[in-house]
């Protein structure tokens, strides 16, 4: 594919000053978006070969190491940093399907101790079902993945958690005492292979004390002798143990 | 202009007439509008104070990002997104047209990052070309004289005025983005064809019965033999993997574009994948020859008048 061929030959824009300018930054945008995209972990080089794998870290060790500190420093002023990942190396084998428990106050001559949250449905008691827009699902799957498992993962739980507790309500219009997401995996198997044993698992995440949330707009990290990998360890026994 | 003659130079810096640039332009703004448009419900719970992530939580994540420094505090109240979303929104119609294109691609680019620094969590692939491709376009406009833009208004304006330039524009405007798209490619493509799951079918099922992303699920494709998805995700993989190849050579280019077509438009019908087919289309346009180009934007409605537009100046009146 030659797209000049339209044009007169050899007619070329800018100056040699502003080319070699020009050709330095495109050489090095594109050299720190490929280091970049270089694999950092040693699992990423599993998918290979046995052969190829010491080698192929043996070349890229070296370069990463010494053009990352190069590197990051424009991608973070460019924000060309980049992820082309989904799907790949595999898609995931796995459905998720999510649920938010909160916890109400209860009166004391209450049966139920509280409602439950269902993906993006709130089943009442009554049956009356009330549509949830934070929980859609492409968002649960963030939730899931994103949220779990990255290393800012536990405070976007907690600033997750706490947008719940200040805009869930009971019928009678009070707030929970506490959230907690739960999520539901299921193994997803292509026609020609048998299911497993070990097609489900349940995993929770939370579960998270509103009473944390509810007299602070601020972040943990701006509140002196706050925990930041979350609640207080006997608040949150206190609270797994409660109403479930 | 100047003439020179390495293949360095003539890559990079050879006079194109543009119109291709002109279509990603179109297509990167409408894919901006659709973002956009569909934000401005989002507003109250994704971009503000009142929703799930706070401006202190934006702050955080963006810390080791030069766009920390676009969200100052106080900024967090929902009606500053409103403002901006809806600032966003006219600029990208601007975008659409070409006009003010000095400042406007730069405007849109720094508008689109405040909302991805605001709220960064449901980012996707989509949103990530559209980001860079608007990063590629703003530098565009700040070098470019406004007036060889191809298909925009400042163009049409100019060959009205009597001084429009000669020029078109220069191949860098367009080889970045081609190279943009082919190392996305070349990247998904090599993790999966050194993975096991696009080599024994199962890749194409297990995205098709992904409950986050498939509008269908994958029950439609029980009638399919297994020799079928080997052989569809096979070809995906091995076509991702050599695209820079295929749309460099003259004899398998339009074949390669073809497939991808084919292939983004069936991921736009069966996946909900956000912007992610939008943001690849618009693209496409870079791949395209210049005569190729002329005969799309032709058959775009509103475009035809500013893709017949002279290059030379009109003839001033005696």
């Amino acid at each position: 594919m030659d797209p000049a061929a339209d044009r007169a030959p050899g007619r070329v824009h800018h100056t040699r000053l502003v080319r070699a300018v020009l050709s330095v930054l495109f050489g090095f945008n594109f050299l720190a978006i490929g280091v970049y995209l270089l694999p950092v972990d040693r699992e990423s080089y599993d998918v290979l070969p046995e052969g190829l794998r010491d080698p192929a870290i043996r070349i890229m060790a070296p370069i990463i190491y010494h053009l990352t500190p190069i590197t990051t420093p424009w991608l973070n002023a460019t924000w060309t940093r980049q992820n082309w990942k989904l799907f790949a190396p595999d898609p995931s084998a796995w459905n998720v399907r999510g649920e938010i428990v909160a916890w109400f106050p209860t009166r004391p001559d209450a049966f139920e101790p509280g409602f439950r949250w269902s993906s993006d449905t709130l089943a009442m008691p009554s049956g009356e079902n009330d549509p949830y827009p934070h929980f859609g699902r492409g968002r649960i799957y963030r939730i899931a993945l994103d949220l779990g498992e990255t290393g800012r993962g536990e405070s976007l739980q907690r600033w997750y958690a706490s947008a719940l507790c200040r805009h869930l309500s009971d019928p009678e219009g009070r707030s929970p005492d506490g959230v907690e997401i739960r999520l539901f995996w299921s193994r997803i198997h292509p026609p020609w292979v048998s299911p497993g044993d070990d097609d489900f698992y349940f995993q929770t995440i939370g579960g998270f004390n509103c009473w944390e949330f509810k007299n602070r707009a601020r972040p943990w990290w701006s509140i002196p002798g706050l925990d930041p990998r979350g609640l207080p360890v006997a608040h949150r026994a206190a609270f797994r143990g409660g109403p479930e | 202009m100047n003439s020179d003659g390495n293949a360095w130079t003539r890559y990079w810096f050879a006079d194109r007439e543009g119109t291709s640039l002109g279509l990603v332009r179109i297509g990167v703004a409408l894919t901006g509008l659709i973002l956009a448009i569909s934000s401005l419900r989002l507003v109250p719970d994704w971009y503000s104070d009142a929703g799930y992530f706070p401006l202190e939580a934006a702050q955080y994540w963006s810390s080791e990002w030069a766009f920390r420094y676009l969200l100052p505090d106080g900024s967090g109240g929902m009606w500053v997104s409103f403002a901006l979303i809806g600032t966003w929104i006219a600029v990208l119609g601007l975008l659409l047209v070409g006009r003010w294109m000095r400042w406007v691609p730069l405007a849109s680019w720094i508008l689109g990052l405040w909302f991805f620094a605001r709220d960064p969590i449901f980012l996707d692939g989509g949103d990530e070309i559209f980001r860079l491709i608007s990063l590629y376009l703003a530098f565009t406009g700040l070098v470019l004289d406004p007036r060889t833009q191809p298909l925009s208004v400042d163009r049409l304006r100019a060959v009205e005025r009597g001084d429009a330039p000669e020029t078109g524009v220069p191949a860098w405007s367009i080889r970045l983005i081609q190279l943009q798209i082919m190392i996305l490619y070349m990247t998904t493509g090599f993790w999966k064809v050194v993975s096991a799951a696009w080599w024994d079918g199962s890749a194409l099922y297990l995205a098709y019965a992904s409950s986050t992303f498939s509008r269908f699920g994958a029950a439609w494709l029980d009638w399919m033999p297994r020799a079928g998805f080997v052989v569809l995700t096979v070809s995906t993989a091995w076509w991702e993997f050599l695209f820079p190849v295929l749309v460099s050579v003259s004899k398998t280019r339009r074949a390669a574009l073809v497939f991808g077509l084919g292939l983004h438009l069936s991921i736009l019908i069966a996946m909900s994948v956000g912007l992610f087919p939008f943001s690849m289309l618009a693209c496409y346009a870079a791949f395209l020859t210049d005569g190729e180009s002329r005969r799309l934007a032709y058959r775009i409605p509103g475009v035809r008048r500013l893709i017949s537009l002279p290059v030379a100046p009109a003839p001033t009146p005696a």
